[in-house]
């Protein structure tokens, strides 16, 4: 989904020459502060401990991965755990299948459920209602107790060690939160814009194209994300719903670094660190393109 | 909007792909009622055997592929966290595993409730020299249903560098002997508070019921239909009250925490000894997890009342069953056996380092690991009740040691608490 | 509570929310026109998502309650049916003393962790909005690594920090001079223990709320903050009566979903105490799980599933009814 670069033309022109000439004369107004940099600097080394503790290990041989004294820094580091983990069997098949269960999981999601939100934040229909405490009341439904009937339906349908079956399954899952939020995003933008679009000649799709959608833009973003995590990281059901080593996805493999001995810490974290590289890209990715939209869709005052 | 009305449109295509494939049936099942030759068996074992042995596995697919030529075999690696969830919703299924590793602790809530299949003891090798700790768990109401797999028993395995700084000689064969050597080295290390002459945490029920059956109790035996639960009688007071007394001069482990990580504390260098399987001197070991550097011995546990004798070992280990709704449980049956015949439990044990389910190879155990074949050979098991699932889901054993430890509770009270609460849920 | 939608008086199409004709025949919307009822939009937007819903989730929430109805253990569950014993195992359930216990506990769970959740997502979001746009990134892309963080990792890397032996967290309190930190355990009191899975619910819980509502104050308009600020509003009464009321919308999601989250919170307390979590730490997605699956009682473990589903209606009731009362024509 494009995003349209060509932004109504407002008062303020576009987003970053007259803006930053703006702030810097209203002082009042607080622009980027240095204090904020540094809070938000210092929050953010907080927040990056225990994942910074997990890439750390990554590099530690075993017997400096739980020391009396805490090691901050790898004193002997090694790449021995990262050439364990990724000498393990199926570790570039269980990639791509999380690729493909995740992608297909946050494409379909995303569309699905963008469309429903803006059917219950824009359209008034018959069972709105409804169907919003439909959505909120399928979140509630613990998970674990969902597993045993939900394997026995996809057992059933002959979809167990699938990932089709896999798939649907995050779908049903994933599409509540995601309707969820989408609607906020959309209901928060007023209804007056697309109109005033239209007044201005533009057709109720060119309306929304323009004004709308940069707008909930970085809703979709967020959204998007929390999909793709959802599903990269989902681990029980696609455990207990496949079977064979082929299809077992990313989360599946990284548990089978947990033996009868017990878990090798070391090449655990070794492989988490690099699992967790897609998720980071397609974050990066999005934010790059999206960033485009936030500036585009500025809102005149 | 055209893709609108394109999505429902695709979602009934799928979804009714799905149902009519329903109509498909089942994967792995035998084809007409009269042919027994089923075009494939599906085998769950634990990752063990995919990163310890997994020749093995090939071996045993080569030997059953000669009697069994028409039938593949899908090997299926299943991880201890959650197999049984996995099992549990197989079982509920159409599509069960034909084999099925199971722990030894595992397996009679399973028998119990009739999800594995009789077994007849011929049809596997060694059967009657087979360890009775995974005899015991195999088998229900005299019937057989699990197969010996592998087995690991616990010894004490310790820093021979520690040791030999602190005087101590030769390996100690004695009770005697264990509590002197532990003497020097509190003497010469003591002064370090995190160093343990022995480290025990104190969840670590496997390690304190070990004493108890070495003075003649148990946790619980048959009396009829009921469970008559035994914790609360002298012999198992006297030896968890010895227990006590050896945990807190000896050890500086966290009294309520469990063995999960000793060999991580092992492998920081202030543990003089601690009580593990076999398979920790390798993790121990391991670069990458442990220390390399360091030199280990193994000794059994001597036994605490009678000199010469060892003190009883949990057995741990593995076995393997056919589950009840296989389609083909002879052929199911035939894959096991051909898993766990001679040659190739031979070739699991000298390379993995685990002891083998029968004492006829106990001999074929590395000499380092001859602590451990040993101890095997002195075992305990748990009570074979259905519900003793229950009893170790409830944390009874673990909460009553970590109690006597910090001393909320006398022996005596803590433990007649436990038998309590265990007589309630083995017999409710 | 304002109502969830902000309130147009016009309908999308330009016409009256509540003029509506009936009978005529649908066209597709091109320009401002009456809105019509019976316009089959709206449901075709909507109908993929309910379509697979029900065929998904409809069968496994029924079996769910069929089975809290049922003597339902290992054997029934092999043979795929049990025998119906029809409120027992909820009174099984509610009878026990230790159920209120429970759930006492996971509401003042909830309470703690949602609260914090919010208001440290707020402070961050705010502070997000003044740093410089590089350090933003950075911050950002620290949220996003720690959201990709595996659960189970993520655990263990919780329960490593404060660890009886190797923790830093022992190792840096015990440097400061608290020596009764030296070689602690956290988990002996349940009261400590709960403030590191709180801690590590909260962490992990971060990154979704503070990207979501920093995605929502970019809609809001800094003109109008800067309009009460030149006012002579402070920075507090700024956010309440400005940035909130926007945000509103936002907020009301995220509360939401935390609520429901951390109210089922269940590996967090199950994998970091080892599976063997003792019974001043159950929380009802701990119990419902352990009744299931560790002592393979489904039927009581799904009666459970289903107290706590009611419970958490019964605590949105409110909010549901006035939803319906102001923000819908029907």
């Amino acid at each position: 989904m494009r995003t349209s670069t060509t932004a109504p033309t407002t008062p303020a022109g576009s987003a970053l020459g007259p803006a930053r000439r703006r702030r810097r004369r209203r002082r009042l107004s607080g622009g980027p502060s240095t204090v904020a940099t540094v809070a938000g600097l210092l929050v953010a080394a907080v927040m990056a401990f225990p994942v910074y503790w997990m890439v750390l290990t990554a590099f530690k041989p075993g017997v400096d991965i739980l020391t009396y004294s805490p090691r901050f820094l790898p004193t002997s580091p090694t790449l021995a755990n990262f050439r364990d983990a990724l000498g393990r069997p199926n570790f570039w098949s269980s990639v791509g299948n999380s690729l493909v269960v995740t992608l297909a999981t946050v494409a379909i999601s995303l569309l699905v459920a963008f469309l429903a939100a803006l059917a219950v934040a824009r359209l008034p229909f018959h069972g709105r209602s409804g169907y919003i405490v439909m959505i909120i009341f399928v979140q509630m439904i613990p998970l674990t107790a969902m597993i045993i009937p939900l394997y026995l339906l996809l057992n059933n349908a002959g979809q167990t060690d699938s990932l089709i079956g896999v798939v649907v399954t995050y779908l049903a899952f994933v599409l509540p939160f995601t309707i969820w939020t989408l609607r906020g995003f959309v209901a928060n933008v007023p209804a007056d814009l697309e109109e005033a679009a239209m007044v201005d000649g533009c057709t109720r799709v060119e309306a929304f194209r323009r004004i709308v959608f940069p707008l909930v833009a970085p809703g979709l973003v967020a959204t998007s994300v929390y999909a793709f995590i959802q599903a990269w990281n989902e681990y029980i059901l696609a455990y207990v719903m496949l079977s064979s080593p082929e299809k077992q996805t990313v989360t599946v493999w990284l548990a089978s670094f947990t033996t009868q001995k017990g878990t090798e810490w070391g090449p655990l974290m070794a492989a988490s660190c690099l699992t967790a590289l897609p998720v980071v890209a397609f974050f990066l990715m999005l934010q790059g393109r999206m960033a485009s939209g936030l500036t585009a869709g500025a809102v005149k005052g | 909007m055209r893709p609108s009305k394109l999505f429902p449109a695709l979602a009934t295509v799928a979804m009714a792909a799905l149902t009519l494939s329903a109509c498909g049936g089942g994967s792995g099942g035998s084809g007409t009622g009269a042919s027994k030759e089923p075009a494939s068996i599906t085998v769950w074992l634990q990752t063990d055997a995919q990163q310890g042995w997994p020749e093995a596995v090939d071996a045993a697919t080569k030997t059953f592929a000669a009697k069994h030529p028409n039938t593949t075999v899908k090997v299926e690696y299943q991880t201890w966290g959650d197999h049984l969830t996995k099992l549990d919703a197989a079982l509920a299924g159409k599509t069960p595993p034909d084999v099925v590793e199971l722990g030894n602790t595992e397996t009679t809530k399973y028998m119990a409730a009739g999800a594995l299949a009789e077994l007849k003891a011929d049809t596997f090798q060694n059967s009657a020299s087979w360890l009775q700790g995974l005899a015991d768990a195999g088998s229900f109401d005299g019937q057989l249903y699990a197969v010996p797999y592998y087995a690991g028993s616990r010894a004490v395995i310790y820093n021979t560098a520690l040791y030999q700084a602190a005087g101590v000689a030769a390996a100690p064969t004695t009770f005697a002997e264990l509590t002197a050597a532990n003497d020097k080295l509190q003497a010469k290390y003591g002064s370090d508070k995190s160093f343990s002459g022995f480290y025990v945490p104190g969840k670590y029920w496997y390690q304190a019921m070990s004493w108890v059956y070495d003075n003649g109790g148990q946790i619980a035996k048959r009396d009829g239909d009921k469970w008559v639960t035994t914790l609360s009688e002298q012999p198992a007071v006297d030896a968890i009250t010895a227990w006590r007394d050896f945990v807190l001069k000896y050890s500086k482990a966290d009294v309520l925490g469990d063995e999960a990580k000793q060999d991580a504390v092992f492998a920081q260098g202030k543990v003089a000894a601690l009580y593990g399987n076999g398979w920790e001197r390798g993790v121990i070991l391991d670069p990458k997890t442990g220390n390399p550097k360091l030199s280990l011995g193994a000794f059994p546990m001597p036994s605490r009342v009678k000199d010469g004798a060892l003190m009883p070992a949990f057995l741990g280990g593995s076995n393997l069953a056919v589950t009840a709704k296989s389609q083909a449980p002879d052929v199911a049956a035939d894959w096991i056996a051909a898993f766990t015949d001679t040659p190739n439990m031979s070739a699991i044990v000298t390379k993995a380092g685990v002891l083998p389910n029968t004492t006829s190879l106990l001999n074929l155990v590395k000499p380092e690991d001859k602590a451990f074949a040993d101890a095997a050979q002195t075992s305990w098991f748990v009570p074979t009740a259905p519900n003793w699932a229950n009893v170790e889901k409830a944390n009874i054993l673990p909460q009553a040691l970590s109690d006597i430890l910090s001393g909320k509770a006398q022996p005596a009270d803590a433990l007649k608490s436990a038998d309590d609460q265990i007589s309630q849920l083995l017999n409710g | 509570m304002a109502s969830l939608d902000t309130g147009p008086t016009t309908g999308p199409l330009g016409g009256p929310v509540t003029g509506q004709s009936a009978g005529r025949p649908a066209r597709p919307p091109t320009s401002i026109r009456p809105s019509r009822r019976l316009s089959p939009l709206p449901y075709l937007l909507v109908g993929p998502s309910v379509l697979l819903l029900v065929v998904v989730l409809g069968y496994p929430m029924a079996r769910l309650v069929v089975i809290s109805l049922q003597r339902y253990r290992l054997r029934e569950l092999i043979r795929g049916s049990g025998e119906f014993v029809g409120l027992d195992n909820y009174r099984a359930v509610l009878g026990d003393p230790f159920f209120l216990s429970v759930v006492l506990r996971t509401v003042v769970f909830t309470a703690v962790a949602v609260t914090l959740t919010i208001v440290l997502s707020t402070a961050m979001a705010m502070l997000m909005r003044r740093m410089h746009g590089w350090a933003r990134i950075v911050l950002q892309s620290v949220l996003v690594l720690v959201w990709a963080m595996p659960a189970l990792v993520s655990i263990a890397v919780w329960q490593w920090l404060f660890d009886f032996d190797f923790g830093v967290a022992n190792w840096a309190l015990s440097s400061l001079g608290l020596d009764s930190f030296d070689r602690h355990n956290w988990f002996a009191d349940p009261k400590q223990g709960f403030v590191v899975i709180t801690g590590l619910v909260v962490w992990a819980a971060l990154p979704f709320v503070v990207i979501t509502l920093y995605a929502g104050i970019t809609q809001v308009p800094k003109e109008l903050e800067e309009a009460a600020t030149v006012d002579g509003a402070s920075g507090w009464l700024v956010f309440r009566h400005v940035t909130f009321p926007i945000l509103r919308p936002i907020y009301v999601i995220v509360a939401s979903l935390s609520v429901i989250w951390d109210f089922g919170v269940f590996q967090q307390v199950y994998v970091m105490l080892n599976g063997k979590p003792s019974k001043d730490y159950y929380l009802i997605g701990v119990y419902s799980f352990i009744e299931s699956f560790g002592v393979n009682d489904y039927g009581k473990g799904s009666a459970i599933a289903v107290l706590m589903v009611l419970m958490l209606l019964a605590a949105s009731v409110v909010y549901i009814r006035q939803m319906i009362r102001l923000g819908d024509v029907r």
